[in-house]
Parts: structure tokens; C-alpha cells; sequence
């Protein structure tokens, strides 16, 4: 084999294989994956979603407020015009956490995750499926210190900002 | 020798299964690969049942063998049969209710299709429909048959219009991913002197239907498209604009109406002939039919719905922009190893989501760099 090839044989096989998961597999992308721009998952996913780290059903009284601004939260009813909606905008937002107050203050949610506001590790394995780690933990009190709020106020805080992230409402 | 030492270990590392990345790095993606398709399959957040699976084949010699166990898991759970019905709505633009029609019955199909196990295909076959409790009920068209979502008032109003030309094409879109001109091969045209004056042009010059002088559509060269559209609205010509069945529907245009209108509500037909354009008598996909039931059952044996139907499961979960470019070959091996009349939605969820090279694109999707913002980002 000529000594060019063979070097170049040589840089390109780890190049090609390094970001594949394992060995073995295709090194040209069959599409391409949007990443940019955060769009919320459909309603119906982030309700359900909210339903599961709460342990209701999607019809639980606890969760009327948010089916009553489905509307507003992005939900689609075509039959009247309404296309779905799917951007996370500073309206969206301060709808998605006025529809989370009946949750985030139910004994039923306060029962699930007793210490909430103190450590919101619980709520954040179960609705962002994953661990929290320190850097959360850190945002999280980050975003709270010096403000003047009490007990209550700040376990409401907590739940609103686990149940509002990206990692929730959009992946 | 020796110098070629190098170049092989380099080849075994890359070919021949000797890993690059550590267990808890292979752990680490195939976690993040399934939990960006666990909210859209089943709305949720993977279990720890499932955060087990990934760790523990991860320290074995497969780490995708999770990816496997996982995905399959999935078809038993009631929430993919939610996603079934969320993809059909958001695909056909239809959900909701008015006082006539319930809009909800395609996606009630497609759920209810998902939760029985039912071939996928079941949703251009069904001589049923599904209520909003989930029993099968009659279909509202009053057709005298059934297509499935194909003959519900909720598919037939909300695609409604002149020479049935959205309902025809909708159909084709959202079940063959076909879009006029079809190829020829796939879909023979009409012969020429069967349509009426205006569609058989070829260019402007040819044209001799004053109405359509100034290319009223897309262009002079009508009979490209509508050689074929004539087969697939000629199925709808017995369907009124508000979805109901019509028996005594002509297909003949209304003398006094907008063009590609018939008279009480119907639409015209592409034939000539009072004989052929009044009946739903036409052909799909090359293949001879009655009506839009046996339209129905030619998709649903097809090849084409096989194909369109993993690119929609990969666009939907994935969200990619509908009709995004994607590979054809990849689209190509998915579906030809599936049977189009037989899978089931989890079937293609499972096929497309641990195909290899899904797999490696969604993965490296999540190291690649972000792309810089637009203007338009917040």
C-alpha cells in the first residue's frame, strides 16, 4: 500500500468512526436534526407529562386549569380554525405556570414530593427523567436568593421553575 | 509489517467492535437518544426500569440492545396509541367538533387502531369508525362503504373543494407521500380523450377550453397532473362539500356555478362523459376500482404507504418540517422490510427508531455545534 494512502487511511478511520455511538455505523447523516429553536411537545404530551410527575390521570381535577387553557397553551381544534402552537413565548409561559397553581398547591402533589421546596431532586428525576445534578440545584438557588419570599412562596417557586423547563414542556 | 500495524488497529477499533467511547459515554447516549423520542412515543420521561436497561447494556458488549428492549417495550404502552391520534390530527389538520361533524373520528381511528394492534393500513380499510368512548360505531358519511378515515365527514369537509382536487391530493400525500405528476409507471394517466376539453392540454397552444386560457392552476401543462388527479377525485365525486354521500350525484359541472362545482354541493367531475363522471369507478395506483373502499385496500397493500408511513413516523417523532429530506435509501430499507398491509404502528415506530443509522444521526446530532441564530431568535 502506498505510504499517502495508508496515512490518510490512517487520520480518516478514527475521524469517521468518533462520533458514532459505537462502531459500525453509517458516517453520513440521513437528515438533519433541528436544533435551534425550543417548540414545546404538543399539549396533549406536556399534560400527560404533568399528569405522570403528579400520579393522576389526565382528567384529574388538579389539572382542569390547564385543560381549560388548552387553547392558550398551544392546543390545536381545528374543527374551529385553531392550528396547533407550539412556541414557547413570554405569554405562553406566564399562561403554562398560572395553569400549574392548582398542581404545584394540591396536597396530593405536596404528598408526592414532602420536601419540595427544599430539595427539588424528587421532582426532577420525575419530570425531567434524569438525576438532578449540583448545577441544577445551583440555578435553581441562584434564582431564588435574596428574594423576600416565605416558605410556601418558595415552594411554589421551586415547583413552577421544575415544571416550566425546557426539559419538560420541550424535549 | 509492522508499519501496517497501525492501520489495522485502527480498522479493528472502527469495524471491528473494539469501542471508542467509554460504557458510561455509550450509556450516556443511548440515554439521551431515547429519551428524545420517549415524550413524543409515549409521553413520558423514561422509567427507571428503562434507566436500568441502558446502564446494564452499556456494560455489556451491546450497548444498543437497550435502545432495542426499550423501543419495543413502548408498543404495550396506552400512551403511543395517543401519539397514533396526535400525528394523524396534526398530518390532516383535523380535531375538534361542530355541531355536525365530530372531527375527532380520524384520530379516534388512529388510536384505536394503535391500541388493538391493528395493521396501520387499517386506517384507509377500516368499514368502521371509532366513537369518542373508543367503540367502533357506523361511519357518518352515509356511504354505502367504507375507507376509513378516507369516508369520514371529518377528512371529507375539512378537505373539500373544486374538481375534489385536496381531497385527492391530501390522500395521496398523507398515505402515499406521492405528489402530482406521480410517475407514470406508478400511476398510468387517464387516456387523454376520456377527460374533459380543459385538462387534456399539454401547453397553450393545445388548450381549447376558453376557460382555462389564462392556466387558471399551476401552469398549461394540465394534463401532467390531472391525467392522474382525475382517477383519485373521480373516487370523492359522490361526496358532498359538507362530507355526506350523494347518490344522485352527476359529477357533471354546474352550468351556472364556479368552475369544478356541480350542482347541490358536489363537485365536478375530471371525465367527459356523463356516464364516467358520474360514478366513482376509477383506478389506484395502476389498479382498477369501484369506489374508495377498494381504493383503500390498493394503499393499503402498497409499497408507497409502507414508505410514506415510516417517513411520517420519523418526521412526527423527530419533528422534522413535513416532506424534510431524508435519505430515500434510508426510507427504502426501513420500509422494505416491513409489510404494508400488516404492520402495525409499532412496527414502524420500532423499525425506524432502532434502525443503526437513525441511530448514529440523531446521536451526533446532539455533539454537533449549534447553528447560529437567525434574526428571528429570541
Amino acid at each position: 500500500m502506498q505510504r499517502p494512502l495508508l496515512v490518510c487511511l490512517f487520520l480518516a478511520l478514527p475521524w469517521a468512526c468518533q462520533n458514532s455511538i459505537d462502531s459500525g455505523g453509517s458516517d453520513t447523516p440521513a437528515f438533519e436534526v433541528p436544533k435551534n429553536q425550543v417548540e414545546l411537545l404538543p399539549f396533549r404530551v406536556r399534560l400527560a407529562r404533568i399528569a405522570q410527575v403528579a400520579g393522576v390521570t389526565t382528567d384529574d381535577p388538579m389539572l382542569a386549569e390547564i385543560q381549560a387553557r388548552a387553547a392558550e397553551l398551544g392546543d390545536h381544534d381545528f374543527a374551529t380554525g385553531v392550528r396547533p402552537n407550539l412556541a414557547w413565548t413570554a405569554a405562553r409561559m406566564s399562561t403554562w405556570i398560572k395553569a400549574l397553581k392548582p398542581v404545584c398547591t394540591s396536597e396530593t402533589f405536596r404528598a408526592r414530593y414532602p420536601d419540595l421546596g427544599e430539595d427539588p431532586s424528587a421532582l426532577i428525576a420525575a419530570a425531567w427523567g434524569r438525576s438532578a445534578t449540583e448545577a441544577d440545584l445551583d440555578d435553581i438557588e441562584a434564582a431564588l436568593d435574596g428574594v423576600a419570599i416565605d416558605s410556601e412562596e418558595r415552594t411554589q417557586a421551586v415547583c413552577f421553575a421544575v415544571l416550566s423547563a425546557v426539559e419538560l414542556v420541550a424535549k | 509489517m509492522i508499519r501496517h500495524i497501525p492501520l489495522v488497529a485502527c480498522l479493528i477499533s472502527c469495524v471491528g467492535g473494539t469501542p471508542n467511547r467509554t460504557p458510561e459515554e455509550k450509556a450516556a447516549d443511548v440515554r439521551a437518544y431515547l429519551s428524545s423520542l420517549a415524550p413524543m412515543l409515549v409521553s413520558r420521561t423514561l422509567s427507571p426500569e428503562e434507566l436500568a436497561a441502558i446502564d446494564e447494556a452499556a456494560q455489556g458488549s451491546d450497548p444498543l440492545s437497550a435502545i432495542d428492549t426499550v423501543v419495543r417495550g413502548w408498543a404495550d404502552d396506552p400512551a403511543l396509541a395517543e401519539a397514533a391520534r396526535e400525528m394523524i390530527q396534526t398530518r390532516l389538520s383535523v380535531s375538534g367538533k361542530t355541531d355536525e361533524i365530530n372531527f375527532e373520528l380520524p384520530g379516534n381511528l388512529a388510536a384505536y387502531t394503535v391500541a388493538n394492534h391493528l395493521p396501520w393500513s387499517t386506517l384507509v380499510t377500516a368499514d368502521y369508525c371509532v366513537g369518542d368512548d373508543g367503540a367502533t360505531i357506523d361511519c357518518d358519511s352515509g356511504a354505502p362503504y367504507a375507507a376509513g378515515i378516507l369516508t369520514t365527514r371529518a377528512f371529507l369537509k375539512a378537505r373539500a373543494s373544486r374538481f375534489n382536487l385536496t381531497r385527492a391530493s391530501t390522500m395521496m400525500n398523507t398515505f402515499a407521500c406521492q405528489h402530482y405528476p406521480l410517475a407514470e409507471d406508478l400511476e398510468p394517466r387517464v387516456p387523454r380523450e376520456r377527460l374533459r376539453t380543459m385538462f387534456k392540454a399539454d401547453s397553450p397552444e393545445e388548450q381549447e377550453d376558453p376557460q382555462a386560457a389564462g392556466a387558471f392552476g399551476n401552469g398549461f401543462a394540465c394534463y401532467s397532473c390531472h391525467g392522474q388527479f382525475a382517477w383519485h377525485a373521480q373516487l370523492f365525486v359522490q361526496f358532498d362539500d359538507q362530507g355526506l354521500f350523494r347518490s344522485d350525484a352527476t359529477g357533471i359541472q354546474d352550468p351556472d356555478g364556479e368552475l369544478g362545482r356541480s350542482v347541490g354541493g358536489l363537485f365536478a367531475s375530471h371525465f367527459a362523459t356523463p356516464e364516467e363522471a358520474a360514478v366513482p369507478t376509477s383506478q389506484m395506483l395502476g389498479h382498477p376500482v369501484a369506489n374508495l373502499a377498494e381504493a383503500g385496500a390498493v394503499l393499503a397493500a402498497s409499497p408507497e404507504l409502507a414508505s410514506c408511513t415510516t417517513r411520517g413516523v420519523l418526521e412526527y417523532v423527530l419533528r422534522l418540517e413535513q416532506g424534510a429530506e431524508i435519505d430515500p435509501a434510508l426510507i427504502g430499507d426501513i420500509a422494505g422490510a416491513l409489510a404494508p398491509a400488516q404492520s402495525t404502528f409499532a412496527d414502524y415506530a420500532v423499525a425506524v427508531f432502532t434502525n443503526r443509522r437513525v441511530i448514529d444521526t440523531v446521536v451526533r446530532s446532539f455533539h454537533a455545534p449549534a447553528q447560529p441564530a437567525g434574526d428571528d431568535q429570541p
